[in-house]
């Protein structure tokens, strides 16, 4: 996988390199439009993380470029404002998500996981774990071939942690992924031990293993080992 | 009071207390004249009558006007000027006479000469002269009144014009209407002072803006670096009381962005750049947020009641009025203990949103930025704690920005919320 990351603070840039290197990708960094510009250009991408505001213009301008040169990358957008028009104009542009700073590194590879599944594979292929098997397009898990029966923020809940193995998810991070940010600050956290509790029972019923592990009271881990 | 009514009132009252005086001093002055007049007059006569006495002619009198006698002799020549009040049988009245008595020895006669004019009434003509200076009053008050109401249909025009687009004025239009020009000097100089004050107004407002957001952003990012940063540590092998620290550093985070993020969106909704206004029915958000607030609900294993005997439909920004019904939801879950009920009730124009609470809550300063209800009952660790404080002075700033009104009351432990259309 080969992503591009348009990102002008040079810090967050790295960042976002080392986490994409983690889970495998190729990274390239551009640093303001120019350079995004001759990256989009010179290689073909899997996706591209853009941030809006760049020291020579705003990187909306540079969507009409990608889309005319890169035959299947997916677009996600980087923005510290949380502002509905740029958002809407960015989705209208062709864009695939939007994401606002700051963000969980768990947020961003779940965005981009979806992305790219999108593109490549309309949906169709399958997330795997030992024994479990997600068919996104069909929004159906099953253990063993069995098929499980998850409510939709439990399917979200499974994904996101399949996702994100390995990755210690604080509480915070895992509702704001289901809930929005908007609501899941509303509130302290507890809630969704329900929603894990569940889960996890319906699994262990279909003979699945707990690999949830918690962390410390302060969240979780789906651990492969 | 208009500038021009101010102004004619002054005017007026000046002319009314001058108009008298100028009647006295002009009367006064004619009296004088027409005196001296008569005066050379009788002087003349008296010299042609001492003429032809002195040719032996015989003058003949004419009482009143002309009356002489000859008398015993006189030791000295003299002239008396005086005023004498006589009965004319003509006009059948006592007449004012302006009266010369002339001593005179002519050719060894000795001869009392008495010669008098007709004054001019001083009654009559002190009352022509007011007569006429009333008149006069009356035409200017007429004429002023009629000029200045033609002159504020013109000379004004360009001033209640450029008043008009000042009431209108708004930063966040894009254009200004321009102003009317005039060729007055003050209106003329009260246009540049305008158009450069309104120019300046916007480029202000525009620098402003793109300073906050400028800000908003030039904050997120460092947020963002240390918010990556600590979940990366996050990942490590770390005591219990580390990976507390860094949760809690995490949240802290999180919050601070919150409350950059609110502010922001406070200072939008004061500018109001929030005007995609659509007709919204209120009661059928607080059912979808409701809806997606049941993980909260459900949690706390709160009831809620929801009796909605009419609409309650506004023009509304669908943002703004999303904002709106959250922010009072959350705030009613948030403060509403474990099992609680919470009513919602809409009624002809008025929602109103019933929790139950404890009684020291600061009613006053509820809507005021960064006022928080933390009471003593509330354990530490409660998320109540970490709100940002924000909540209810945006839902505030909504209601004021989009002409509702909203009162918050407590009533036996009972907080009630109402807005009203």
């Amino acid at each position: 996988m080969k992503i591009l990351i348009v990102e002008d603070e040079q810090e967050l840039n790295a960042l976002l390199s080392e986490n994409f290197k983690k889970i495998g990708a190729m990274c390239l960094s551009a640093g303001n439009k120019f350079e995004a510009e001759d990256q989009v250009l010179k290689h073909q991408f899997d996706c591209i993380i853009l941030d809006i505001s760049l020291p020579d213009g705003s990187g909306l301008d540079l969507i009409p470029i990608i889309k005319s040169n890169q035959n299947n990358a997916g677009l996600l957008i980087v923005s510290a404002k949380n502002s509905l028009e740029d958002k809407i104009k960015g989705l209208d542009l062709g864009a695939d998500d939007y994401i606002t700073k700051p963000f969980h590194f768990a947020e961003l590879n779940s965005r981009l996981n979806a992305l790219i599944r999108r593109k490549d594979y309309n949906g169709k292929e399958v997330l795997k774990f030992n024994e479990i098997t997600i068919n996104i397009d069909e929004n159906q898990v099953y253990i063993n071939e069995n098929p499980l029966i998850l409510t939709k923020k439990e399917f979200l809940l499974l994904n996101f942690f399949i996702i994100n193995k390995d990755r210690i998810l604080t509480k915070e991070t895992i509702a704001e992924h289901l809930w929005g940010e908007d609501i899941a600050f509303l509130e302290n956290y507890d809630f969704i031990y329900t929603h894990i509790k569940n889960l996890r029972k319906k699994i262990e019923i279909l003979g699945g293993k707990d690999y949830l592990k918690t962390v410390h009271g302060i969240g979780y881990k789906y651990a492969s080992s | 009071m208009k500038l021009i009514k101010k102004s004619n009132r002054n005017f007026i009252w000046i002319t009314v207390l001058v108009f008298p005086l100028a009647c006295i001093v002009l009367f006064l002055g004619l009296q004088k004249i027409s005196m001296l007049e008569i005066d050379e007059k009788l002087l003349l006569l008296e010299n042609r009558i001492t003429k032809q006495l002195k040719e032996n002619k015989t003058v003949s009198s004419l009482a009143p006007l002309i009356v002489i006698s000859e008398i015993k002799n006189i030791t000295k020549e003299k002239k008396v000027w005086g005023i004498a009040k006589i009965y004319d049988k003509e006009e059948g009245e006592k007449d004012n006479f302006r009266e010369l008595k002339s001593y005179k020895k002519i050719n060894g006669i000795s001869y009392e000469i008495k010669l008098r004019e007709d004054l001019i009434e001083g009654e009559d003509f002190l009352f022509l002269i007011a007569a006429v200076f009333f008149s006069i009053l009356l035409l200017v008050i007429f004429l002023l009144y009629y000029f200045n109401k033609k002159l504020s249909q013109k000379i004004w025009k360009p001033f209640y014009k450029n008043l008009k687009i000042l009431k209108e004025f708004s930063l966040q239009k894009e254009s200004v209407s321009s102003f009317e020009d005039s060729d007055i000097d003050e209106f003329k100089e009260l246009k540049t002072a305008l158009e450069e004050l309104t120019k300046k107004a916007k480029t202000d407002y525009v620098t402003l803006k793109e300073f906050t957001e400028n800000a908003s952003h030039e904050i997120q990012t460092p947020l963002a670096i240390i918010s990556l940063n600590l979940e990366d540590i996050l990942q490590g092998e770390h005591t219990e009381s580390d990976y507390k620290k860094l949760n809690s550093s995490m949240q802290s985070i999180k919050r601070l962005s919150k409350i950059n993020e609110k502010l922001l969106l406070l200072a939008k909704i004061e500018n109001q750049q929030f005007s995609s206004s659509k007709s919204i029915d209120l009661t059928q958000i607080i059912k979808d947020k409701i809806e997606e607030l049941e993980l909260l609900i459900e949690s706390k294993n709160l009831e809620i009641r929801q009796n909605y005997n009419d609409d309650f439909v506004i023009k509304l920004d669908p943002f703004l009025a999303n904002t709106l019904i959250i922010n009072l939801l959350s705030n009613a879950i948030k403060f509403t203990p474990d099992n609680g009920l919470i009513e919602i009730i809409c009624v002809s124009d008025c929602i109103e949103i019933n929790n139950p609470c404890e009684d020291n809550i600061d009613i006053k300063n509820l809507f005021e930025r960064f006022t928080k209800n933390t009471s003593k009952n509330v354990p530490v660790n409660n998320s109540r704690q970490n709100s940002v404080g924000l909540g209810l002075a945006i839902v505030k700033k909504i209601t004021d920005v989009n002409n509702l009104k909203i009162n918050a009351v407590v009533e036996n432990k009972t907080f009630k919320i109402f807005i009203k259309k």
